[in-house]
């Protein structure tokens, strides 16, 4: 369990980062707090020749809140995005959310950045980003750009980062005012990869719920004038369309049952 | 199936599963009993810890609450489970394996050999060689108490070595660390081995001190005279002697100290001509009882209470026995509820890491209650003691799986009890897919799984082109090389067959494989079968797939089925991740497939997500 040989950079900046990244394109990874890039370096289920050490960089590890909502800079821990007390009170969902996220040991190297860049289909992080209509910003030797969360989080472990960009930032939008909202998830331990997230905002009688682990990345869908009547057959239907999938932790109809009885569950709770 | 032939039992007589355990227990007087396959059960008091149990447990406050969650429509259960359990095992009891004449011609195996060595140096410290081999249990420290309180010296003066050098070191067959023996035989060894030292020890001081040696006490690091305590020799001084002065001691005896002793038990007999045996030497006790509650939404269990006593005989060391308990139970709940060994049908193994091979970690282990309850020394080791430490490895998984039983009425429980199991358990079947609209007939097709052996997939898209065009592309390796996702080379060998190297992944797991692809069955221009093999450093698979092609308004409807056998590392530990990743390759073979067959048109943005996405009325 060695990752196989690989140069390392350490990048003073962020011009430095995206100057590597020109040169070494696909052959190269960034590395920040390598919670799931070191198990995969170590499986060695990927192979890069070159490792872009970001952590150092001045300034990236910057947490801000304005009214529009968190902005997240590209070495912010997910320990410290959760003690974060202007998160708090800006979006407690996040906040709820980050404990699921691994353990205390692995948030407090993990980066909130890395999380989305790795896109695993069950992780919270890319959940909310997608609930929210949130957005990543990308700098690359070209300049910068900042791509939804939508069009961000394209497929399993895939993202639409071209291999010259890098990810600066992440931004969380403020759920809108006088809205709700709630999160629920399943897993066979805590902390384990979720089998099923939910997250949704409630406003009114409008509800937003995003659905992680069950198609091969979060999705998110607006569902309007939501009672308790139409929910059920709402869910069904939306669980029939991502279908999910068996592998040893879980079958494909419990994945199902869990966006209909989960997804009620938390639904009304916002919704009340 | 033993869990719940007693609960089966019990249901058919319409008797509490409880009372029918308690009735069939070995009663306190009939200690040692002698079982039908030979046990011989040494000790025991079963009532006695059942009777503690029920009532430092709060049975009747369980029982009570189950009825309540019953009243209100929740599923909850009460589960039991005993266990008499064997320490020390009679290495005859493998011959039991064989015929009564391959016995014979073998030769008799019994016994279970014990040993140790205790050495005094010349500055009066104690050294222990064990035969226990422990992986944090704390054999040392048991050790040492047992050395240093028989020679009555402080414990910090005994220093207790257990890396076994065979070569070097005392050990026999049975040496080891397994079958709970560190308890009733590693302990036993030392104890005697400790008494030669002291019987050494109590002769050479016994010349100097001029009191027999029986008469001798040994005592925080002083001999001393029963009679006249102010008549005593300091423990390390006579150490010394015996090295430093041969010509002090008493005639005949051999310098320096070194006890090696041996130690056998002998009611561990060999294998009798009608295949009984006593399998073990020390038969120890546990008795468990459990709440739960399942949640009928997710199927999880909510272990509302979980007691646990045990009778193990003599307690060497209440820390060390209470560490044991907390150790198998937690063990045991990570057998009951999480851990499992998954083989797809070729072999490969599916829960090779921590992230699929789920074990019970500090916040699972839930803390239960342990039962003080009656310590029955063995008769047959020297202190006593019998082994603690398999005692819930029996009893847990059988006690929630006989709560979930008694909770849903079920009989046909298996571990572990994971969520998705008990759910289906607990719920009918699933509410059936609502009707497609017309658009969505399409997408439904789009299906990709790995449920069984292999991950499959089927689906189609639209390429805007004519068959002909379509069929000429799908034909041409160099148009290939360039549709197939990460083709690197593609070698024609023949019109059907193909050879290639190809670099593709998912995200940042990439990996090369040499293709060999062969085409058959081909029908120009409506269907193709294409069946091949893919070999890399990441795993090996081995497909077959079948292309269609109906022409419609404007292009032609390409649509695809296959299955592909995977093993290997991705198959292993990639599992969560692989129908995605298919998805994505699946995607981009298409995607390519449109945009050579048809280079002027532009291709639908966004995949399977994207149209998915559109239809579900997200943001986009």
């Amino acid at each position: 369990m060695k990752p196989a040989p690989f140069d390392l950079c350490i990048a003073d900046s962020v011009e430095d980062v995206t100057s590597a990244l020109s040169s070494h394109g696909e052959a190269a990874r960034i590395i920040a707090g390598g919670q799931s890039l070191m198990a995969m370096l170590n499986m060695r289920l990927t192979e890069p020749e070159v490792l872009i050490d970001i952590s150092r960089i001045p300034g990236l590890d910057r947490i801000s809140v304005d009214e529009t909502g968190v902005t997240v800079g590209a070495t912010v821990r997910q320990a410290s995005l959760a003690a974060h007390d202007g998160v708090r009170q800006a979006l407690p969902l996040l906040t709820e959310a980050l404990t699921h996220v691994g353990h205390i040991q692995t948030r407090n190297r993990g980066t909130v950045c890395g999380s989305l860049a790795h896109a695993d289909p069950s992780a919270e992080l890319p959940l909310l980003l997608v609930l929210l209509g949130g957005s990543v910003t990308l700098a690359s030797s070209q300049g910068r750009r900042t791509v939804a969360a939508e069009d961000f989080l394209i497929g399993t472990l895939t993202t639409s980062r071209r291999p010259d960009e890098m990810i600066v930032s992440a931004h969380f939008p403020r759920a809108p005012a006088g809205s709700k909202t709630a999160f629920r998830e399943m897993a066979r331990r805590h902390g384990d990869f979720a089998i099923v997230s939910l997250a949704c905002i409630a406003r009114g009688r409008d509800v937003r719920l995003a659905v992680g682990g069950v198609a091969d990345a979060p999705v998110a869908v607006d569902l309007t004038n939501v009672t308790s009547e139409t929910l059920p057959a709402e869910l069904n239907a939306l669980a029939w369309r991502l279908r999910g999938y068996d592998d040893i932790h879980a079958t494909a109809r419990y994945r199902r049952e869990m966006i209909r009885r989960l997804g009620l569950d938390m639904i009304m709770e916002a919704m009340a | 199936m033993p869990r719940w032939l007693i609960a089966q039992v019990a249901k058919d007589l319409g008797r509490d599963p409880l009372d029918l355990m308690e009735q069939n227990l070995i009663q306190a007087d009939q200690f040692p009993y002698r079982a039908p396959a030979g046990a011989l059960i040494d000790s025991g008091n079963y009532q006695q810890v059942v009777a503690d149990t029920k009532a430092q447990g709060k049975l009747a406050e369980l029982k009570q609450r189950r009825d309540a969650a019953r009243a209100a429509g929740r599923l909850y259960g009460i589960g039991y489970a005993m266990a008499v359990e064997p320490s020390q095992s009679n290495m005859g009891y493998i011959s039991t394996l064989k015929t009564k004449e391959e016995r014979e011609k073998a030769g008799p195996k019994d016994g279970a050999v014990a040993s140790c060595t205790i050495s005094v140096d010349p500055l009066g410290s104690v050294s222990v060689v064990g035969d226990s081999t422990p992986q944090g249990q704390g054999h040392q420290t048991a050790l040492a108490q047992i050395v240093a309180d028989e020679l009555g010296v402080p414990f910090d003066m005994v220093t207790v070595n257990l890396e076994t050098d065979t070569q070097k070191d005392n050990w026999s067959i049975a040496a080891g660390n397994y079958s709970c023996r560190f308890s009733p035989a590693s302990t036993s060894a030392a104890k005697t081995a400790a008494e030669r030292v002291r019987s050494k020890m109590a002769l050479i001081a016994s010349r100097f001190m001029n009191v027999p040696p029986e008469e001798l006490l040994f005592k925080d690091g002083w001999i001393s005279a029963q009679s006249n305590p102010e008549n005593r020799m300091e423990f390390r001084r006579v150490g010394g002697l015996a090295h430093w002065s041969p010509s002090s001691l008493p005639e005949g005896m051999d310098p320096g100290i070194r006890e090696v002793a041996y130690w056998n038990a002998p009611e561990l007999t060999p294998t009798t001509a009608k295949d009984e045996i006593n399998t073990s030497l020390a038969y120890g006790f546990a008795f468990d009882f459990c709440g739960v509650e399942i949640d009928r939404n997710t199927g999880e269990l909510r272990i509302d209470s979980y007691v646990t006593a045990h009778d193990c005989g003599t307690i060497l060391n209440p820390g060390l026995a209470e560490g044991q308990i907390r150790g198998s139970f937690a063990s045991a709940l990570g057998a009951s509820l999480y851990e499992e060994f998954v083989y797809k049908s070729d072999g490969t193994f599916l829960s090779g890491t921590f992230a699929d091979y789920l074990i019970a970690t500090a916040h699972e282990a839930i803390d239960p209650v342990m039962v003080e309850t009656v310590a029955t020394p063995s008769p047959f080791t020297r202190l006593g003691a019998k082994g603690i430490a398999e005692g819930n490895q029996y009893t847990t998984p059988v006690c929630l799986a006989n709560a979930v039983a008694d909770a849903i009425g079920r009989d046909d429980i298996t571990v572990p009890l994971t969520p998705a199991k008990v759910f289906e358990w607990v719920n009918g079947e699933e509410e059936p897919a609502p009707q497609l609209a017309a658009d969505d007939e399409a997408l439904s097709e789009d299906r990709i799984d790995y449920s069984g052996d292999a991950l499959r997939g089927q689906g189609s898209t639209f390429v805007p082109a004519s068959a002909e065009q379509v069929w000429k592309t799908l034909m041409d390796p160099a148009e290939m090389a360039a549709i197939i996702p990460g083709c690197k080379s593609l070698d024609k060998l023949s019109d059907d067959h193909f050879t290639g190297v190809v670099s593709m992944g998912v995200g940042p797991v990439k990996g090369t494989f040499e293709a060999d692809i062969r085409l058959e069955n081909l029908k120009n221009p409506t269907s193709a079968d294409i069946t091949g093999s893919l070999i890399g450093a990441l795993g090996t698979s081995r497909g077959r797939g079948r292309v269609t092609l109906v022409e419609g308004e404007g292009g032609v409807t390409v649509s695809y089925e296959y299955a592909i056998h995977l093993s290997g590392t991705v198959a292993s530990v990639g599992g969560r991740l692989l129908s995605g990743a298919a998805k994505a390759l699946v995607n981009q073979f298409f995607r390519s497939l449109v945009r050579r067959a048809a280079p002027n048109v532009k291709s639908e943005a966004g995949g399977l997500m994207g149209r998915l996405r559109a239809r579900l009325g997200g943001k986009k």
